[in-house]
């Protein structure tokens, strides 16, 4: 009798169940042609030159803990340690710090540090070992700023023939360290609120998913950035040919304080073994002219045994024609004196050379394989040919307005344990 | 002539005797590989292998009637595992691991916990009115385990 009873009485859950695990990637990456031009695959890493062969484009690392003590609960904390920004905060490391209840098998709420569902890989770029390419492809996932969440997130599923529809609705905000692209300083945003839903359905191998979100940033110096837009207000509002409308163009081109960013994504994966296909758009809007562009790319892989060939193409175009650069001294300094003149063309020259540099114009071809050495290992290898147009290099530091080509050519060990 | 003879009437019994074990083994039942199990004091009578693929690929939590479920795995590089997925979905342990790497370090879910053998899963499972998990070998009658699935080995 005794054991009967043992097992009436046994919890509804197994032994406690704790777990560490990890994942991480070594790369090698080499630019031709060595110059100063600095490839970069996220906004948040550090500038350098393509001068060498470099190991901070791909390389990281990620330690993750989990502890699900009943089926309805989990507790999941993830470092990702990688080259960052120089001034990033430490806490930028903490990916995930979350807890998951499920009331029911279909809900799932989160709450802690979780991630912006925004793109159909957002949640696991750093994750080299789950995708056959040497990184998400650079042009439509590089420039995303927001990499965590601090808030909750609410999803439900549903069973639809053989098909599942999930449903989540997120809101927090985010705190992100932009890698100074000119050794003009690294940018501080913060990004609050950030809120958004997904409708994902799957079926069969296929995945299709749609997203849209809003994010309200501010600039960590708001007064410089609402002095700016007023003293180019003031310009435009001089009747001055040429400089009024060049400087109600560069006005128009930021907000006099808050940033908002629209995001809206539509993406589709199809795994048939051994084909995997996958595409994804996006269009991102918003009250600033480096938040308006369309991104997005295409892949098709084939596994052949333990090795995986795959093609990549992306395509990165903001919305906006480039701001022209202003030419005001001469003309305003027997107004208003050559003090003030320099300022404003100071000013004008310094907002319009913002956004060129940061604009994105670009496309990228990529071919590369992977081979699956072990059921941990995986051995990648790529090239990208990369083609700037000109004003179209935002993604890169060190950049110019010039149009630019380079191939970049890539290895690593993907890894997860 | 005489060993002409014999010799022919060797060939003959030796094809008859193949013709024979190929007939017997037509007649029976294929060759079943995973047996996967749930506690005697599960509710659950039968699964399908959608149903199953849908626990074991994270995409439900529940077993058919809406209860939740606790699967069961066994280690990362287990032999045993590597044919209960292959079995299960077509897949090798690489792209089986590259899957769950991407619901696990994303957030969504956790893979089904690993243990550390076929005795602890049976033990754990019988123990457990939500569990499911898998074994190797037909489980015996007097194991406390109710077989809801019979995988056939992936060729």
């Amino acid at each position: 009798m005794a054991p009967a009873a043992s097992a009436q009485d046994a919890p509804a859950t197994a032994a406690s169940d704790w777990r560490l695990n990890g994942f991480g990637t070594l790369g090698l990456v080499d630019v031709l042609p060595h110059d100063s031009w600095g490839f970069r695959r996220e906004i948040d890493q550090t500038a350098h030159h393509d001068e060498r062969v470099r190991t901070d484009v791909d390389s990281r690392l990620g330690l993750q803990a989990s502890w699900r003590p009943d089926p309805r609960l989990e507790f999941v904390g993830q470092l990702v340690f990688k080259p960052r920004a120089h001034e990033a905060a430490s806490d930028e490391s903490l990916a995930w710090a979350f807890a998951a209840w499920h009331p029911t098998p279909e809900w799932e709420i989160r709450v802690g540090r979780t991630s912006p569902d925004l793109f159909l890989l957002a949640d696991v770029r750093n994750v080299g070992f789950a995708y056959p390419w040497m990184r998400p492809s650079v042009d439509f996932y590089g420039w995303m700023p927001a990499s965590t969440l601090d808030g909750a997130d609410v999803s439900h599923q549903w069973q639809l023939g053989d098909g599942r529809l999930r449903a989540k609705l997120f809101a927090g905000r985010t705190s992100v360290t932009l890698g100074s692209t000119h050794d003009d300083g690294d940018t501080h945003g913060n990004v609050r609120p950030l809120m958004g839903g997904t409708l994902a359905f799957d079926s069969n191998g296929i995945t299709i998913k749609a997203t849209v979100a809003e994010a309200k940033t501010r600039a960590r110096d708001p007064a410089a950035v609402t002095q700016a837009w007023t003293g180019l207000d003031a310009l435009a509002n001089l009747p001055i040919p040429v400089v009024a409308p060049q400087a109600a163009a560069l006005r128009d081109s930021f907000p006099r304080d808050v940033f908002v960013t629209r995001y809206a994504a539509l993406g589709a994966s199809w795994d048939a073994s051994p084909w995997q296909l996958q595409a994804e758009v996006s269009r991102i809007a918003g009250n600033f002219y480096t938040s308006q562009s369309w991104y997005g790319y295409a892949s098709a892989a084939r596994r052949v045994d333990d090795v995986t060939l795959f093609t990549l193409v992306g395509r990165a175009h903001s919305s906006h024609a480039p701001l022209p650069q202003p030419d005001w001294a001469a003309t305003l300094t027997p107004l208003v004196g050559p003090a003030m003149a320099a300022g404003a063309q100071a000013l004008g020259q310094g907002i319009a050379s913002d956004y060129n540099l940061a604009r994105e114009d670009q496309r990228t071809v990529s071919v590369g394989a992977r081979w699956d050495v072990n059921a941990q290992i995986a051995l990648k290898f790529q090239v990208d040919a990369v083609r700037s147009a000109a004003f179209g290099g935002g993604m890169w530091a060190y950049d110019t307005t010039a149009a630019h080509r380079a191939t970049v050519i890539s290895t690593g060990m993907d890894f997860v344990f | 002539m005489a060993a002409a003879i014999r010799s022919l009437s060797r060939r003959r019994g030796l094809v008859g005797a193949l013709a024979a074990l190929c007939l017997c083994a037509a007649a029976l039942p294929a060759r079943a590989d995973v047996w996967v199990v749930v506690p005697l004091s599960s509710n659950v009578k039968a699964m399908s292998q959608k149903e199953l693929v849908d626990l074991y690929m994270g995409r439900s939590r529940a077993f058919p009637d809406g209860t939740f479920a606790l699967p069961f795995d066994l280690p990362r590089d287990d032999p045993g595992r590597a044919a209960f997925y292959k079995a299960l979905t077509g897949m090798d342990l690489a792209q089986i691991n590259s899957y769950w790497s991407r619901l696990m370090f994303s957030g969504q879910t956790l893979p089904p916990q690993p243990l550390p053998g076929e005795a602890a899963m049976a033990d754990l499972v019988k123990r457990n009115p939500s569990a499911v998990g898998y074994l190797l070998q037909e489980p015996a009658a007097d194991k406390g385990l109710r077989v809801v699935l019979v995988l056939k080995s992936a060729k």
